[in-house]
């Protein structure tokens, strides 16, 4: 039986790379928010044109869901254990990667920062805990045999302050997301469900986006937690 | 070469996808090779610059309908050629076996251009009748002979006419010499709910890129519309393909909207 992988920010670039990635040995289930990823699932195919036999069962499911909306994390979590009947991994790439500017300028700024912490950094907290309560609570012996784990999409922005660039909440979110992904990992290591992150910069090709993958991938099937995995691309 | 696909899938190249919402609908990227871009792209920009000005008719760009802006250029079998292989039987019955409706050989086709301001279009969902001419239809493809008849309403315009009734079965649109075409641009396609007629917020939007194409089932949900192109021209050949009045009845039951001179 294949594991099951639940990916948000499935509509962006990484995040479509995940899917079609992971699906070779995973059931995923892809969390989009606006773009339906554009991978073989029950909304979209593509159609041979080579005369191949079409696959008519794809190994990714899509929710939409905004994950800014705890309703939406309550039912992504439900519509994921209720399908596959478990989670066993994590992948938060869903990201709003907006830079704001100078700090000094948003005096006046609105509730898009607040928004950029909170989906960033609250939001992929929210959906593990709502998935620890569905899935993994009192679950260590199975926790440990399916090797669950969760990975969250940082960046390297959350590792250094980078001058001029005017990405100062952006890096805050990130770094936020990495200090709570290592006090995860040592809330869930009681629980055998391991906890690690990757912290990119940028990729904006295939190629890069694809070391990310692999990144992602490695510490899916490896055995590390707390790890700040820097050294992608 | 020998072709050793299957003669279902022959006529289609480039990267097809299917999608499931908001109603069945296909999208197609690199639809035809470079060259064949080319001279069908050099086609339709000459006929379109030859056009302009000319009265509507045959040979002319006709002004669009009252709610839709599009200068149109009707293709018929004289003109068909030159855009192959859009109009050619392989490609039609391609597109028949995809969508699987039965092949009538009755197609209506037009080069829309939309000048930079155009208005955004209604609501619809292409779902009607089309009449043809059968008195002039020729024995392979067929296409709507607005002289012989209207083709929404079947009233004759000569006495040797002979209307017969067909249903649209699907829509196709091809985009083209939009080079450059940027978000923000407009002229993309909006995509409608089922039941959201009146309510005008798009659930998808196909951008008019280049050597790409939309094709859509007509039912009654395939609701859809031009979106306004305020800052450049929007290119596209649009195709619709015919099924039988019983084919559509027995899919759609009575929801076909059927209008005709009697």
């Amino acid at each position: 039986m294949k594991p099951v992988c639940l990916v948000t920010g499935a509509g962006g670039r990484l995040g479509q790379a995940l899917c079609a990635d992971l699906a070779r040995d995973h059931y995923v289930i892809a969390a989009y928010r606006r773009t339906v990823p554009k991978v073989a699932s029950q909304l979209q195919w593509p159609v041979r044109t080579d005369g191949a036999e079409e696959a008519r069962h794809s190994s990714i499911h899509c929710v939409q869901a905004d994950l800014a909306c705890r309703e939406d994390i309550r039912r992504l979590v439900e519509v994921a254990a209720a399908r596959n009947g478990r989670i066993d991994s994590i992948v938060n790439a869903a990201a709003d990667v907006r830079f704001h500017g100078p700090l000094v300028e948003l005096w006046e700024s609105g509730d898009e920062v607040v928004t950029q912490l909170a989906v960033n950094a609250v939001a992929p907290v929210q959906l593990v805990s709502a998935v620890f309560q569905a899935c993994w609570k009192d679950q260590s012996e199975e926790n440990a045999q399916w090797n669950r784990n969760l990975v969250n999409i940082s960046s390297v922005s959350g590792l250094y302050v980078t001058k001029d660039v005017g990405q100062a909440y952006y890096a805050a979110s990130k770094a936020a997301l990495n200090t709570l992904t290592m006090y995860l990992s040592l809330e869930l290591a009681p629980y055998s469900v391991r906890a690690n992150a990757v912290c990119p910069s940028q990729f904006t090709n295939e190629s890069a986006t694809q070391h990310v993958v692999n990144a992602v991938r490695r510490l899916i099937t490896g055995n590390e937690t707390g790890a700040l995995v820097s050294n992608v691309p | 070469m020998r072709d050793d696909r299957p003669e279902t899938h022959r006529a289609l190249s480039g990267d097809w996808w299917c999608y499931r919402t908001p109603f069945r609908h296909w999208r197609a990227s690199d639809v035809l090779d470079e060259a064949r871009y080319k001279a069908v792209a050099s086609v339709f920009r000459t006929t379109i610059a030859n056009s302009a000005g000319r009265h509507a008719g045959t040979h002319g760009l006709s002004a669009g309908t009252s709610n839709y802006d599009a200068q149109i250029f009707p293709i018929g079998t004289s003109t068909a050629n030159a855009f192959h292989p859009f109009f050619s039987d392989e490609w039609i019955r391609s597109l028949h076996r995809l969508l699987a409706v039965p092949e009538t050989h009755r197609i209506d086709a037009a080069l829309h251009s939309s000048p930079p301001g155009s208005r955004t279009g209604w609501i619809h969902n292409d779902f009607c009748s089309g009449w043809f001419d059968e008195a002039t239809a020729s024995s392979g493809l067929a296409f709507a002979n607005r002289a012989g008849c209207d083709y929404f309403t079947g009233r004759s315009r000569n006495e040797s006419a002979c209307p017969k009734e067909y249903v649209r079965a699907a829509t196709l649109i091809y985009y083209l010499c939009n080079d450059g075409w940027s978000e923000g641009d407009g002229g993309e396609t909006g995509f409608y709910g089922a039941g959201q007629q009146h309510d005008r917020t798009n659930v998808a939007l196909v951008p008019p890129l280049n050597n790409t194409l939309l094709l859509f089932e007509c039912s009654p949900h395939s609701y859809h519309r031009f979106v306004t192109n305020p800052r450049r021209r929007r290119n596209s050949i649009i195709l619709w393909l015919h099924t039988t009045v019983n084919d559509a009845q027995s899919r759609w039951l009575d929801a076909v909207h059927r209008r005709s001179a009697q």
